[in-house]
C-alpha cells in the first residue's frame, strides 16, 4: 500500500460553480463574483467542501486505494482558498492496524506551501476475494425441475450460499427494481408457475440493509418505516400466499432470522432492521398456524452474526468482540449456515412447524 | 515492540488467571475460562495499566474479552 502521495489540482472560478451545481450551496461568496468583490477577500472563495472531495480522492484513488471504506474524515479551513490557482494536496498514511487505517493530509498552495486544510481520515478495507455470484436466472431457458426452491436475497452473502448449494433446484427471486419490493408477478415468472412447478420450499433471506441511524434521529419517518419494516412484512406476506397457493403438502416457509430477531442485538444500532427482525418470531407463530390449514408449514432460523455479507466489512476489532461471545472462538461462514438450511430441508415432519431454531452456535447476547 | 508486549501481557495473564504452565494464554477468552471473573477482570486492567503504562477506559473494558482481543487493543493505544 502506497504511504505518502501527493497531486496538484488546478482550481479556477468555474470549479466554485460546478460545486455549486452538485452541491446547491449557490452562497454568492463562492459563486457571485460582484458580490464577492464587496467581501474581506475581494474575490470568490472556494466551497470548503471541495476538499473533502478531494480527499475523497486521496482515500479512493490512492491510499488505500480501490479497496477503501472511508469511515470519517476531519477538515479543518485554516485558510480560504482563493482561485485562481494550484493547490497541492499532500497525504501521509499515519496507522494502519488489521485493515483499518488513519491519514493525515494538508492542502497547500502549490506555489507559496501556504496552508489551507488540515485534514484526517479513517478507513477500512473491503475484501475483493469474496465475489456473489449473480444468481438472477432466467428460469424458462434454465430450469426444467418441476419442484422448485425459491431463495430471497440471492444477492447476499447467506442466501447466495444457499443457491450454491440448492443447485438447480434453486431459484432466486428478482425483485421490482422501482422499489426494491418482490411481487407475486415476478415470483410467478421466475418460478414458472403457470407452467407447472411447483414450491418444495421458500427460504427467505432477503431483508433490507440496515442503517445505523438513531430511531429518535430519523426526520421524515414514512419513506425509511416502509422500507425497513412495512416492505419486508409485505415481502413476507407475498411468500406466504404464494407457498400457500402453489407450494406442495409440507413445504415449509422458512424465515432466516439472524442476528436481530432476539431483542438487544446490535445493542440495538440498527433500529429499523432490528424491529423488523424482532417481527420474525411473531410471524412465524401466526403463519405456522394459518399455513397449516393449507398443508404448508413455517419456520424460523436464528444465526448469529457470519463472517461475510454485510459483515465483511467489520473491523477486525468487531470480529474478535464477536467470535469472543462464541463458545467455538470463531464467526461461522455463511457456507456453514446454508448447510444447516439444507438439512433442515431434509425434514418434512409435520413437527417442524411454529419453531423458531435457534443455530447461533451457543453465543452469548 | 509488539513481541514485548505480547510477552508482558502472557506473564500478566499467567500471574492473574495463575494459569498452568501448560496453558497457553494466547488461546485465553473470557467465555470459557471460569478463573477470569469479575476480580479478575480488574485486577487484568491495573496490571495492563501498571505495566504497559497506558490507560484502561471504562468503554475499553468491553474489550476485554480474549487475550486477542486485548492485544489488539493494546497494540491500538500505543499506535494512537
Amino acid at each position: 500500500m502506497i504511504k505518502d502521495k501527493q497531486f496538484e489540482v488546478n482550481i479556477t472560478t468555474q470549479d466554485c460553480i460546478e460545486f455549486a451545481q452538485i452541491s446547491g450551496d449557490w452562497n454568492p461568496l463562492h459563486t457571485n463574483a460582484e458580490y464577492s468583490a464587496t467581501s474581506v477577500y475581494g474575490q470568490q472563495v472556494l466551497h470548503g467542501a471541495y476538499s473533502a472531495g478531494l480527499i475523497s480522492r486521496l482515500a479512493g484513488m490512492y491510499i488505500p486505494g480501490k479497496e477503501c471504506l472511508l469511515y470519517g474524515m476531519k477538515l479543518k479551513f485554516i485558510n480560504p482558498i482563493i482561485p485562481p490557482l494550484t493547490i497541492k494536496v499532500i497525504g501521509k498514511l499515519v496507522k494502519f492496524i488489521n485493515n483499518t487505517g488513519k491519514v493525515e493530509v494538508n492542502i497547500i498552495n502549490k506555489t507559496s506551501g501556504e496552508l489551507y486544510v488540515e485534514a484526517s481520515y479513517e478507513f477500512g478495507m473491503h475484501s475483493m476475494n469474496e465475489t456473489i455470484d449473480n444468481h438472477l436466472l432466467p428460469l424458462s431457458d434454465n430450469n426444467n425441475n418441476k419442484n422448485v426452491i425459491l431463495v430471497t436475497g440471492g444477492n447476499g452473502a447467506l442466501g447466495n450460499a444457499v443457491l450454491k448449494r440448492l443447485g438447480n433446484n434453486g431459484i432466486a427471486l428478482r425483485r421490482n427494481l422501482d422499489n426494491d419490493r418482490l411481487s407475486i408477478t415476478n415470483i410467478i415468472q421466475d418460478a414458472n408457475l403457470k407452467n407447472g412447478s411447483e414450491i418444495t420450499a421458500i427460504i427467505h433471506c432477503g431483508w433490507p440493509k440496515p442503517d445505523n441511524r438513531k430511531f429518535i434521529d430519523i426526520d421524515n419517518a414514512e419513506d425509511p418505516i416502509e422500507y425497513h419494516i412495512s416492505g419486508p412484512l409485505k415481502d413476507i406476506q407475498i411468500l406466504s400466499n404464494i407457498i400457500s397457493k402453489y407450494g406442495i403438502e409440507n413445504a415449509p416457509l422458512i424465515l432466516i432470522g439472524s442476528t436481530a430477531a432476539e431483542p438487544g442485538r446490535h445493542n440495538f444500532r440498527m433500529p429499523l432492521y432490528s424491529i423488523a427482525k424482532s417481527t420474525i418470531p411473531t410471524l412465524v407463530n401466526l403463519l405456522s398456524l394459518e399455513l397449516s390449514s393449507k398443508n404448508k408449514r413455517c419456520y424460523g432460523v436464528v444465526f448469529d452474526l457470519l463472517d461475510g455479507g454485510m459483515n465483511k466489512g467489520l473491523s477486525e476489532a468487531s470480529k474478535i468482540a464477536n467470535a469472543d461471545k462464541s463458545p467455538w472462538g470463531i464467526l461461522f461462514k455463511p457456507d456453514d449456515a446454508a448447510s444447516q438450511i439444507i438439512w433442515l430441508l431434509e425434514n418434512q415432519s409435520k413437527l417442524l412447524n411454529g419453531s423458531l431454531i435457534n443455530l447461533t452456535g451457543g453465543v452469548l447476547p | 515492540m509488539k513481541e514485548r508486549t505480547i510477552q508482558i501481557l502472557s506473564q500478566i495473564f499467567q500471574i492473574v488467571l495463575e494459569l498452568d504452565d501448560s496453558e497457553d494464554p494466547k488461546s485465553i477468552r473470557r467465555i470459557n475460562e471460569i478463573r477470569w471473573d469479575s476480580i479478575a477482570n480488574v485486577t487484568l486492567a491495573t496490571a495492563i495499566e501498571s505495566e504497559l503504562n497506558i490507560k484502561i477506559t471504562v468503554s475499553d473494558m468491553d474489550r476485554f474479552t480474549s487475550f486477542k482481543s486485548i492485544e489488539l487493543l493494546i497494540n491500538e493505544k500505543f499506535n494512537d
